[in-house]
């Protein structure tokens, strides 16, 4: 599937996924230590209350002492009952403060890395399964911080202490517990490790149900119109099955690790009360069984179940470190795919040549040298070797328009900046480029359009450029730094579920709505929303509701002509227009590339025409 | 929340009744273990005082020997057996729901869908019903087994020391009430505000996301974070508020119960003394006791996310409450189409005059108007996505037939209609071309795509037509997708065929290509084709038919 990364085998994942959350939590040590300190007071305390009740049963019991004679006892007893409540109140306070605390880390970690990868790498995700994690899988992992990695520690402090208050009335008692005891964690290491393995493939499943579920809703107009609802509906039954299969497969051996505990806390309770019971009735002689008394035979039959609580616990909470590792080694995933096609990679495609930009001017050229067959222009006095491109059929240059384009810049050539293709291959497999390699210099005041047939690789020049693919070879040269030079207008634009202002204020944080009207009026649009809609205040949403496709592209242009950036990427601007509209789109264009590198992916013969170069790559592929 | 409880009644009735006795019988077992245990020590202690006295006695050591072991044993089974079967319970209930709620949404009428977008919609789906699941187990299975615990815990009591039996169910009862109530009360609207929370930081990420491309090339992505990042504080906060909450009932629970036994320890070792009941009763009780605790102590944490499921539940309500579309009469076939549309509030050449037109068998109707002239609104209205607006207008099928009155999964069935925006469903190329059809051959594909020049492009693909199409299409250009789209119209064959801007993303040279290769094809039916455009590769006789929404004015 080319939708979720490629899964590692799963127990390097659970391995790397431990690492994971052990780097959150090292932030939050102080604040858990606390929790484990109430936790282990509590138990304390717990001991005074049963060694209490004990000693007040037996004298009442055995020697008929009064209870009013035992007031010192009994006010012991309620010392421990109360302080205990208090105690765990405080460990749940300083555990889900820290829970709470990593959470947020693993959140802005996300976002952070969302915000420097490549959205050609952020795509391959799925928006909403990705949402997903960050929403519900670290909401998951609130159960491992806050309830299991207390009891983890909780689970070693409190039996030894309860041991050693065994140990203290009856040895024998004692080791009867210590010697269930190892074998406690022996069978849980080896039940959760098949539920872990288990687990690993439920988390997968559950995003793929997201996903799946995404995508059908998504479709289901589509769906609808074939005629295709019940099969899909049994598709979503299946689906809806084999997750409850998976899942139970899961919980079958995770429950087992808390049968494990079960039995023997059953057993120990059994056995201990038999072997006190015994004892006391004097039919056990041996060892130190003599020394047995109601007092110390109760206390120990009351507090052996404490003895594997904390443990059973730790194995109800078993599913939540389960879960979070699961959450956590789908995240590493993200993580360290996002690494390999981070924007960074953009460095090797990208230097940034502050030259001086004068001087480069007159040579301007659309360079090309053997390997570039494909370039061609028209006539030029400027360029420096016309006789270079006169057999190459794949960029053209045309000359009209860049000298209107020079008079104007030639006022204000602090503006004007260079973008160099330096034998540029691009593709997305290393010996698969899709073009022979591109040798062009473009300057602020141009226009390149890029034209081929679908399926050609439009798009991945225009990613390329963007720096959201790394260059399978050469390099892109630019004079200013590349961060925010550039504005991008995806083919199937970005339309956020809000009203048109706040879609164009979004990318256009700066302009007023007076200029945001004007752009409208410019792209024709001004009327027919006044008109008919509720002008800026109009909703548009994922489906564009109330608006056709190319209302909606002409919004999303609107955006990059209120920002321009030196740099602005279009792909396919006008395939959703009639000649009507793609009169107000050309003019508006003419007028920004005079003051911008415009790169233009398009079929559009219009937009051909008013280009200062084009570049057809079908053309360069066969030749 | 009523119709979810009623669904799972339906659903799940017996199982439930299983359930519920499961756990009944495992907390019985080890409230039972715990009475029996204490009672045995103190009845030998008392014994081997006695004997050692040198009085004579006779006691049955071996029955509550048994006793023991057996609850022991019907503990851990029963504890087991609870947990599977119960949890397989839960996951059966939330794929009825799952299933009930899909059904419910294929209901709905497109322009219905259209009104929640698509994040919003996840959320319902995945989100909403995982947060069901707490209705089986927590609120159901959970509080009635208690109860039934607690009572029959009260009957055995009443024949040892009736007033007691009477006063510690009393408490219990009361406890238990008054403790579910408190946690709902306390926890309700902060647990359903933290699902607000996540839900619209849900939706707001997927935006996000699906803006990276504009975003990052402005360096705009760390700006646009800030809804978000205001989000996640809300979301702090509340989330801290709910934690204390939760924690202070449980604190006051706790209290509560600690009092108890306080008072039960005092009274019956009182009594013990006063001889008004044996001492082994006594220790007997107290064990009881701790044993019904455990039941209790965990409400507060069970019911603090009432909210959030309550929340759930509403939000899915909604989902369904909408009104199924009414059965229509179905049709055999389609042979002609009659449109006068007057009036249409998104179709501007219909404002001031009557847009009239008509489609018979073989034959292409040409529909040119520029963007924002209702195109696509005139084929959704067509296709019956979208229904008309008014008195005025009438759309007649067949000769008399109104389009309204015909059931739309009949008039699908004969209609194929190519959207203006491409829809390609995570799944392999082959699933997305034979979507809808029962009985398609592989032939009959390749030949669909041989038409739209996909061939080629299919052969190369890793595992040719089940190569997986990513979710939202990430391996297939814009114009592959038209294709693949329009090969899904050709192959099912329809009567009618409406195409709203099929050559969308291609470009002039194979438009044409395509349009030949089909025109035999399409010769055979009518065809109601909407383009921006005229394109110049219709021939003379194709141009026949011809009306322009635009207004010249």
């Amino acid at each position: 599937m080319t939708k979720t990364a490629v899964k590692k085998p799963a127990e390097q994942d659970a391995l790397s996924g431990r690492r994971f959350l052990n780097r959150y939590i090292a932030n939050q040590k102080p604040l858990l230590y606390l929790a484990v300190l109430a936790g282990s007071f509590a138990t304390v305390l717990l001991l005074l209350q049963w060694v209490s009740f004990a000693l007040m049963a037996e004298k009442i019991v055995l020697d008929d002492v009064p209870i009013e004679a035992n007031f010192d006892l009994l006010v012991l007893f309620a010392c421990g009952v109360l302080g205990q409540s208090l105690l765990i109140r405080l460990q749940s306070h300083f555990a889900q403060k820290a829970s709470l605390n990593v959470r947020n880390s693993i959140r802005q970690a996300i976002l952070w890395q969302w915000r420097n990868m490549s959205p050609v790498a952020l795509q391959k995700y799925s928006a909403g399964a990705s949402a997903t994690q960050w929403v519900e899988e670290v909401e998951a992992m609130d159960g491992y911080f806050s309830r299991y990695w207390p009891q983890q520690m909780l689970a070693v402090v409190s039996p030894l202490l309860i041991l050693c208050t065994v140990a203290y009335f009856n040895w024998l008692c004692a080791i009867l517990l210590l010697i269930s005891a190892p074998l406690i964690p022996l069978f849980m290491v080896l039940v959760g490790m098949g539920a872990e393995k288990l687990n690993q493939k439920y988390s997968t499943v559950r995003q793929r149900l997201a996903g799946h579920f995404l995508d059908r809703v998504a479709n289901l107009g589509t769906i609808k119109l074939l005629g295709a609802q019940q099969e899909v509906f049994e598709e979503v039954s299946e689906r809806s099955d084999r997750y409850r299969q998976v899942i139970m497969k899961t919980l079958k051996v995770a429950f087992l690790s808390s049968t494990v505990l079960e039995f023997f806390t059953s057993v120990a309770i059994a056995s201990l009360a038999i072997y006190i019971g015994f004892s006391l009735y004097g039919a056990i002689t041996w060892g130190p069984a003599q020394s047995l008394t109601l007092f110390s035979g109760l206390a120990i039959l009351i507090i052996a179940p404490e003895f594997f609580q904390p443990l059973r616990n730790l194995s109800q909470y078993y599913h939540d470190r389960a879960a979070a590792l699961g959450a956590a080694s789908n995240l590493l995933g993200l993580l360290t795919t996002a690494e390999t096609e981070h924007l960074d990679s953009h460095s090797d495609t990208f230097s940034n040549v502050h030259s001086n930009t004068n001087s480069e001017m007159v040579k301007h050229s659309v360079s090309s040298g053997a390997q570039a067959q494909g370039i061609t222009q028209r006539t030029t006095q400027r360029i420096s070797k016309p006789a270079d491109c006169s057999n190459s059929p794949f960029i053209n240059k045309n000359v009209s328009s860049q000298n209107e384009a020079d008079a104007a810049l030639s006022k204000d050539p602090k503006n004007r900046h260079r973008l160099q293709f330096r034998s540029l291959c691009f593709g997305h497999q290393q010996n698969q480029a899709l073009t022979s390699p591109i040798d062009l210099s473009l300057y602020s005041g141009e226009m390149l359009v890029v034209s081929g047939s679908s399926g050609c690789g439009k798009t991945t020049l225009l990613n390329t450029i963007a720096g959201y693919l790394p260059a399978l070879s050469g390099t892109l040269n630019f004079d200013l730094s590349l961060h925010k030079a550039m504005a991008y207008l995806p083919q199937k634009p970005w339309i956020k579920n809000d009203t048109i202002y706040n879609n164009l204020a979004v990318l256009a944080p700066q302009a007023s709505k007076g200029e945001m009207l004007e752009v409208l009026q410019t792209l024709g649009l001004k009327t027919e929303l006044t008109h008919t809609h509720h002008g800026l205040n109009t909703l548009i949403g994922e489906h564009g509701q109330g608006l056709s496709g190319g209302q909606m592209q002409r919004i999303a242009l609107a955006r990059v002509l209120l920002n321009p950036a030196p740099i602005v990427l279009l792909d396919e601007p006008t395939a959703k227009l009639d000649v009507h509209s793609k009169q107000f789109i050309l003019s508006a264009l003419m007028a920004l590339k005079s003051r911008v590198i415009l790169i233009v992916v398009t079929h559009d013969p219009a937009l051909i025409d008013i280009a200062d170069i084009h570049i057809n790559l079908n053309r360069s592929s066969d030749s | 929340m009523e119709y979810w409880f009623r669904l799972l009644i339906k659903s799940q009735g017996k199982r439930l009744y299983w359930g519920i006795l499961w756990v009944v019988l495992t907390a019985l077992s080890g409230v039972s273990l715990l009475m029996l245990s204490g009672w045995f020590i103190t009845a030998t202690a008392i014994a081997g005082v006695a004997i050692s006295a040198g009085v004579f006695l006779m006691f049955d050591m071996y029955m509550p020997g048994s006793g023991i072991r057996f609850f022991a044993l019907s503990r851990t089974v029963g504890r087991y057996t609870e947990r599977v079967y119960n949890h397989d319970s839960v996951l059966r209930l939330i794929s009825v729901f799952r299933v009930s709620l899909f059904k419910e949404l294929s209901q709905l009428s497109t322009s219905q869908l259209r009104k929640t977008s698509d994040s919003e919609w996840l959320g319902k789906l995945t989100a909403d019903l995982d947060a069901l699941d707490s209705i089986l187990l927590r609120y159901t299975i959970a509080p009635i087994a208690g109860v039934i615990v607690i009572v029959l815990l009260s009957l055995f009591l009443s024949f040892i020391w009736f007033e007691m039996a009477l006063v510690l169910g009393g408490f219990f009862l009361a406890l238990y009430i008054l403790s579910i109530s408190v946690s709902l009360s306390f926890t309700k609207t902060l647990a359903g505000e933290s699902s607000k929370l996540l839900s619209d930081l849900r939706a707001q990420l997927i935006e996000h996301l699906h803006g990276a491309f504009e975003l990052q090339a402005q360096g705009l992505m760390h700006a646009h974070e800030a809804k978000i990042q205001e989000l996640l504080e809300a979301l702090n906060t509340v989330q801290n508020r709910l934690n204390k909450k939760i924690s202070n009932v449980q604190l006051a629970l706790d209290i509560c119960l600690g009092l108890g036994l306080l008072s039960l320890v005092f009274i019956a070792l009182h009594a013990a003394n006063l001889a008004q009941i044996d001492g082994p009763t006594a220790v007997l009780l107290v064990m009881m006791f701790m044993g019904t605790t455990e039941i209790l102590q965990s409400i507060p944490s069970q019911f603090a996310t009432w909210g959030k499921t309550a929340f759930a539940a509403r939000r899915l309500g909604e989902l369904t409450s909408a009104e199924p579309n009414p059965a229509g009469v179905s049709i055999d076939k389609i042979d002609s189409l009659s449109v006068q549309l007057s009036q249409q509030s998104k179709i501007p050449a219909s404002h001031s005059s009557l847009l009239s037109f008509a489609v018979t068998q073989n034959s292409l109707l040409v529909i040119v108007g520029r963007s924002g002239s209702g195109k696509s609104s005139l084929a959704n209205v067509l296709s019956a996505v979208e229904s008309i607006d008014n008195k005025h207008s009438n759309i007649l099928i067949n000769g008399d037939l109104p389009l309204a009155n015909i059931d739309s999964s009949s008039w699908h069935k004969h209609l194929a209609y190519l959207e203006q925006g491409n829809s390609i469903l995570a799944g392999s190329l082959g699933y997305n071309l034979a979507l809808g059809l029962n009985a398609v051959s592989e032939d009959s594909l390749w030949s669909v795509l041989i038409v739209l020049e996909l061939e080629d492009w299919a052969k190369q693909l890793p595992k040719g037509l089940n190569t997986w199409l990513g979710e939202t299409g990430g391996l297939v250009s814009g114009g592959q997708a038209r294709r693949i789209c329009m090969a899904r119209c050709l192959l099912r064959e329809p009567n009618l065929l409406i195409m709203d801007e099929p050559f969308n993303g291609l470009d002039a040279d194979m438009s044409a290509r395509i349009w030949h290769n089909m025109s035999d094809w399409l010769a055979q039916r009518m065809v109601v084709l909407l383009t921006h455009e005229q394109p110049a590769f219709l021939s003379d006789a194709q141009q026949q038919y011809l009306v322009s929404l635009d207004q010249h004015d």
